[in-house]
């Protein structure tokens, strides 16, 4: 059967109000928003969407693999309830701030220790870093074909068939398995799960993996250092248009447009 | 100290000539080649490829590399990872320099894996630290909310992608580098992904980023038949529909219409946003407009707080008002 590896990230809640919106005074972190659990990373809740679809038409055994620390797991646990078979967290204290490399380093060697995988699917960039990094990574460190942006993923003959998101339509492009994609959100959303799956993967205890277990020495080796974040200020005047009707505010944008089409 | 030297930057092309970012990359390897004490070096990839050569070569590149092969004439992942890959260890550069576009987003992660050195995305600032040699920038992240100052080091050269529309774009210095051929033998045997077919979704109407006004809908429209208008707007102005993400999404218009941080990046005289609340995604997409007007029916919206012409109001009853004063506007 075919096999596939879906890569998802939790991030803080990007829909949650920009009021909520703080970094940490150590300019380092994110204040999680009070009473904003955290989330799927979106592009990566597509991936899984992709691998489902590939199972409902195929069939397939998708492992979900998520890394960090001190991860929530009911959230992860959503995974499962969509259909997922399997849940891999590797969660450590030293997984606390990778770089992306190391990610796919901790990601390609969890993948080796599965045995490997027919089809590994990520989200194109994750919402919080917004790189679009780890994918590629994998692929590298696993010697796999790498497809970007992809809106549609078939399997067949061994080979998987990707339709991916150009400015100006779509390419399809074909590679051999094993291969590794990264899905958009053109994919679709991910499927709502039924409740009575929601509550049964609650029971499921998801596999804990360790930088010990995956035999990974971090020390040392990240190389995209981190100083600060900060908020830059972007705000302007704005200036309001205003009129009695509809018709007069109309007349007042019309005058910004005729001075400024040139 | 390292026995590279130089700013690399891939050169891009679109139809028939350099893309916008082109001469933006030029800009920003200028200044990082000057912070440096370095020179700036480009590759050009393609066919029919002299007269853009030309004006490379006269944008402050000391050195233009033209690789002309078929094979390059659409952007395949493969090709170009190769491609480069064979230049970056004949010119040994210290930075190479990418556009943060569909091309730049793909081929940097996969350059980066292959060299085994740290990269950055989508870079709105770029400094070389001299003593050091790290490189520092400046890059939005949580979806455009706050920047993120990283410093990469580690083995060189250090990848770059850098936004669209950060950087001036370079104008003709009078100074004119050299142009050489640049002919690697790659093994098309070794490439694994085919491009099998290419599809031009949508060929009517107006591209974004060519367009001097854009009328862009989000969440607010309410669906499909609301773009109809916005459409009608777009026409009497002579300019093009763009969507936030939420109406892509939900399937009102398609995804290629998209502006913000995982679409678009435009720059038009005007943007006027319409039913857009102002998610820092969207604007990372639309903010380098000459000038923006906001149409919200929501006093409160942060979009009123990034731009300078806003309308506190109904679209539906302002829009087809604007239709009719904007006739005859573009006579």
């Amino acid at each position: 059967m075919l096999t596939i590896a879906v890569c998802v990230k939790q991030v803080v809640d990007p829909e949650a109000p920009l009021s909520l919106f703080e970094i940490a005074p150590d300019g380092k972190n994110l204040v999680p928003p009070p009473g904003t659990p955290p989330v799927l990373s979106a592009f990566d809740e597509n991936a899984l969407e992709a691998a489902l679809r590939l199972k409902d038409t195929v069939g397939a055994k998708i492992t979900v693999l998520s890394l960090g620390n001190k991860m929530a797991k009911p959230v992860l646990k959503k995974t499962i309830a969509a259909g997922a078979d399997e849940l891999i967290l590797l969660e450590d204290e030293a997984f606390e701030a990778l770089d992306s490399a190391q990610t796919a380093r901790a990601l390609a060697r969890a993948i080796e220790k599965l045995g490997g995988a027919d089809l590994v699917l990520c989200g194109r960039q994750a919402a919080d870093t917004d790189a679009g990094q780890v994918g590629i990574g994998v692929a590298a460190i696993l010697d796999l074909p790498a497809v970007t942006v992809a809106r549609k993923v078939e399997v067949a003959a061994g080979k998987v068939r990707v339709e991916r998101v150009t400015a100006d339509g779509h390419e399809v492009i074909e590679a051999g398995l094993p291969a590794l994609v990264t899905a958009s959100n053109e994919i679709g959303e991910l499927r709502f799960p039924p409740v009575k799956a929601t509550i049964a993967a609650q029971k499921v205890q998801p596999t804990v993996w360790t930088a010990a277990d995956l035999g990974l020495d971090l020390a040392g080796a990240a190389r995209t250092n981190l100083e600060k974040y900060y908020v830059p200020d972007r705000n302007v005047q704005c200036e309001m248009i205003t009129g009695a009707n509809p018709g007069e505010i109309a007349e007042g944008v019309a005058q910004i447009l005729k001075t400024r089409i040139v | 100290m390292s026995d590279r030297s130089g700013v690399l930057f891939l050169a891009e092309r679109k139809g028939r000539g350099l893309a916008n970012i082109t001469a933006e990359l030029a800009t920003a390897a200028a200044a990082l080649a000057a912070q440096l004490g370095d020179e700036v070096f480009a590759l050009l990839a393609g066919t029919g490829l002299e007269s853009d050569a030309q004006e490379l070569a006269g944008l402050g590149v000391k050195k233009v590399y033209v690789a002309d092969d078929a094979l390059y004439s659409r952007y395949q992942a493969e090709p170009y990872a190769g491609l480069l890959t064979q230049l970056v260890e004949e010119v040994k550069p210290r930075v190479i320099l990418l556009g943060h576009t569909e091309l730049g987003r793909d081929l940097a992660p996969r350059l980066a894996a292959k060299l085994d050195v740290a990269w950055a995305p989508n870079c709105v600032a770029l400094e070389a630290d001299a003593a050091s040699g790290a490189l520092k920038i400046t890059r939005p992240v949580f979806g455009g909310k706050a920047n993120g100052l990283f410093t990469l080091t580690g083995a060189e050269p250090y990848i770059a992608t850098i936004g669209q529309k950060v950087f001036e774009p370079a104008t003709a210095a009078g100074g004119s580098g050299d142009v050489v051929p640049f002919a690697p033998a790659l093994d098309p045997a070794g490439f694994r992904a085919a491009l099998v077919e290419h599809v031009e979704d949508s060929a009517e109407g107006m591209r974004l980023e060519d367009a001097p006004v854009i009328v862009a809908g989000g969440r607010g429209i309410g669906g499909a038949d609301g773009f109809k208008l916005l459409n009608e707007l777009a026409e009497v102005l002579g300019g093009a529909v763009g969507a936030s993400r939420a109406p892509v999404d939900s399937g009102w218009v398609p995804s290629n219409l998209q502006v913000g941080l995982t679409g678009a990046v435009v720059s038009p005289n005007v943007y006027l946003a319409i039913g857009i609340s102002g998610a820092a995604q969207h604007m990372a997409g639309c903010s380098s407009s000459k000038t923006i007007i906001a149409i919200n029916r929501d006093p409160e919206a942060p979009i009123f707080q990034r731009v300078p012409y806003g309308v506190v109001g109904d679209w539906r009853e302002i829009v087809p008002e604007l239709i009719e004063k904007c006739r005859g506007l573009r006579a």
